[in-house]
């Protein structure tokens, strides 16, 4: 049941996936209403494979590696059917529909992990991993934006718009965009953070701050800080906003892979 | 024998000098450009100085154009330019390669081409007429103007009505204010709660902002040297006029400014837009410069979120906006060729009319003779039929000749004029 869930979804991301390619290259917008329906109804079989798989797993599936993948896929699938019917930001799609793509690809490849040990097994792990999940999601959305804001200013600038300039959104819309996933995702990872914290005081032993994950993960929350201090008060946007939000999202990217790749510590992924 | 007056070919003395957007970018227009008040003294000038018998000066912010009437081309084409330079204060053949230099027919085409906004910069706006329309009398109160101009001008608005109501070209006008607003919603989005800054109070920053407000931009505020010119238009607007000291304060609060003063040099300076964009926590601003010359440093650009577009950056964008209008485009280009036809055939007419009147008048004379005579005994009703008959006769026998002599003043056949004159022994009077 839950492969086949599985399964469906994908195809549905990918039918998605190419529709909106054939967007770009045929310039027809039909395509992208298809597209756009096709992701929604891949985004709804993924819902439902996760609650499946929970049931099944009798737990909230983000306890390994590859849970942990399909909830970041579901992430990102939710924050662009949000922007998209939020600010008709259809050019996320570009982005979002592939890393999706790649990201259900990807957890096939991954080895199944055994059922996780009963410690772990906590109301606090769950508000943990999901709440920062759902901000590595937002932050992607966020970098995308301020990319694409970029991108916008610069075709501008150029004062030679073309065609792609009138499928993005206005730059104010995107600056819109951006700042409002930016405190989305700041304030999930805020509270992401802290149950971490307060789960770690509880039950673990000492030394867990020198666990290289959580090392990185307050880095990462350090650099969302200055970016959101700087938004708010300097009204940081375009070059400066987008260069942070990269190093903001690479520094995600390294503390959700590369963190375990390079080192060991306590956690699982 | 042909009158002097009344040439050989008149239209082939017509000869144009000028500049505009398709021949040189707005550095070098704004360079040439005659403000309203010095039009006057300038054709003036032309004519004391330059001793050109017929001349029009027409400048607007996208060309400026000498129209002119003369014996000699050379000579007159040399004098426009040592003309323009002087006037301007610019160094010798600093003009040459951005100038144009038409002369006969090519002049005719352009005129019509002009008035009918095919050579705008904005294809189709209807602002061209009204300002080609103010040159022509401008002239005309001037005494500028004698036959060879005086027909062609009113015989371009004339084409201009034609080419608006047959074509669609003025339809789809894409204008310089139609671009602002669209422009203005890729940065902004929804223009409701944003407002413009008029800086001056510009015809084309007028329509400009009022298609602006239709859009949706809520706020309008005008800051302008003459106080009441601010204020009759924020009353208008149902906006706010402010002076120029206020410049700083009303930079901060608007999302789109609008710039055409009549002033010579840079009203709007970066350092100006660098603490309004600083103040606005960089907040996009959209600058908007169509005035010529240019009225806001193009060093503006470079500050991050300040876009400012002068008026050959909106040309670029207008290009992208034309190809619905190739058709229209084309349209009118025919229409605009048959004219030029009709033009250059009823100045040839006006050439050979003393002939034709002459010939009509013989065979009118010829069948009338003894007419007197003949008609004696008719009472009053049957005279007057009978005459009638008799001149209708007359220009019957005379209308294929009158074809013929048309078609030699174009050319077909022109030794056919002569037989004629010496075959009913014509006599052209003036």
């Amino acid at each position: 049941m839950d492969t086949l869930l599985f399964y469906v979804a994908f195809a549905f991301y990918a039918a998605g996936l190419f529709l909106s390619i054939a967007t770009v290259v045929t310039r027809k917008d039909s395509f992208f209403r298809i597209a756009i329906i096709s992701h929604g109804i891949g985004f709804v079989c993924h819902s439902v494979f996760l609650v499946v798989l929970g049931i099944e797993r009798q737990h909230f599936p983000i306890m390994s590696l590859r849970e942990s993948l399909y909830f970041f896929a579901w992430t990102v699938s939710l924050c662009f059917q949000i922007s998209y019917w939020r600010y008709r930001f259809r050019a996320l799609g570009l982005f979002s529909l592939p890393l999706v793509t790649i990201l259900m690809l990807g957890t096939a490849f991954l080895k199944s992990y055994p059922a996780p040990p009963e410690i772990l097994r906590s109301s606090w792990i769950y508000l943990h991993t999901t709440c920062l999940i759902l901000a590595y999601g937002m932050f992607f959305i966020t970098f995308m934006s301020s990319a694409l804001y970029l991108f916008q200013q610069w075709q501008i600038k150029s004062r030679k718009p073309r065609i792609l300039l009138e499928r993005l959104p206005a730059l104010l819309t995107m600056d819109e965009a951006f700042q409002n996933f930016l405190i989305a995702g700041f304030s999930f990872m805020t509270v992401g953070l802290l149950a971490g914290v307060l789960w770690a005081e509880k039950e673990w032993t000492q030394g867990w701050y020198q666990d290289p994950k959580v090392i990185s993960t307050f880095v990462t929350w350090l650099i969302y800080l200055a970016l959101l201090y700087l938004r708010l008060s300097a009204g940081w946007r375009g070059k400066r906003a987008a260069l942070m939000s990269l190093a903001g999202f690479l520094s995600v990217l390294f503390t959700f892979i590369g963190a375990r790749l390079f080192f060991e510590g306590l956690h699982s992924f | 024998m042909a009158s002097s007056e009344q040439s050989p070919d008149s239209w082939k003395k017509l000869l144009l000098v000028g500049i505009s957007h398709k021949s040189a970018p707005v550095e070098i227009r704004e360079k040439v450009s005659f403000p309203e008040l010095e039009l006057h003294q300038a054709t003036r000038v032309l004519r004391t100085q330059y001793a050109l018998p017929e001349s029009l000066i027409l400048s607007t912010c996208n060309r400026v154009e000498v129209l002119a009437h003369s014996e000699d081309h050379r000579q007159a084409s040399y004098s426009i330019c040592d003309f323009l330079h002087r006037h301007h204060a610019l160094q010798d053949s600093f003009l040459e390669k951005f100038l144009y230099n038409l002369r006969g027919d090519q002049v005719i085409r352009h005129v019509f081409r002009v008035a009918s906004s095919l050579d705008s910069l904005v294809v189709g706006e209807a602002q061209i007429l009204g300002q080609l329309k103010k040159a022509y009398s401008r002239a005309r109160d001037l005494g500028r103007l004698g036959t060879g101009l005086e027909k062609l001008v009113p015989q371009a608005f004339f084409v201009a009505k034609r080419v608006r109501r047959e074509t669609l070209i003025g339809k789809a006008s894409v204008s310089v204010s139609s671009v602002s607003v669209k422009l203005a919603e890729r940065i902004f989005g929804q223009l409701e709660g944003k407002s413009v800054l008029l800086i001056g109070a510009g015809q084309m920053a007028e329509q400009a902002a009022v298609n602006l407000v239709r859009a949706g931009i809520s706020k309008v505020t005008i800051v302008n040297r003459s106080r009441d010119a601010a204020r009759s238009l924020a009353h208008r607007f149902r906006g706010e006029a402010a002076g120029f000291e206020e410049m700083d304060r009303c930079l901060t609060e608007s999302d789109v400014v609008l710039v055409s003063t009549g002033a010579d040099g840079y009203v709007l300076l970066k350092a100006h837009l660098e603490k309004a964009i600083r103040r606005r926590k960089y907040q996009p601003l959209f600058v908007i410069d169509i005035a010529v010359p240019r009225n806001v440093d193009p060093t503006v650009h470079e500050i991050e979120n300040v876009f400012l577009f002068d008026i050959d950056d909106l040309e670029s964008v207008v290009e992208s906006n034309l190809e619905g209008r190739r058709q229209s485009a084309l349209q009118a280009e025919e229409i605009i060729e048959e004219e030029v036809q009709k033009f250059v055939r009823a100045r040839a007419a006006d050439k050979v009319g003393p002939l034709i009147y002459a010939l009509r008048r013989r065979f009118e004379e010829t069948c009338l003779r003894d007419f007197e005579y003949h008609a004696r005994q008719l009472d009053d009703r049957e005279r007057e039929m009978l005459q009638m008959h008799l001149r209708q006769a007359a220009h019957r026998l005379a209308h294929p000749l009158i074809i013929e002599i048309k078609r030699a003043a174009c050319g077909h056949h022109p030794e056919n004029l002569d037989m004629i004159r010496r075959l009913f022994k014509l006599e052209e009077e003036e």
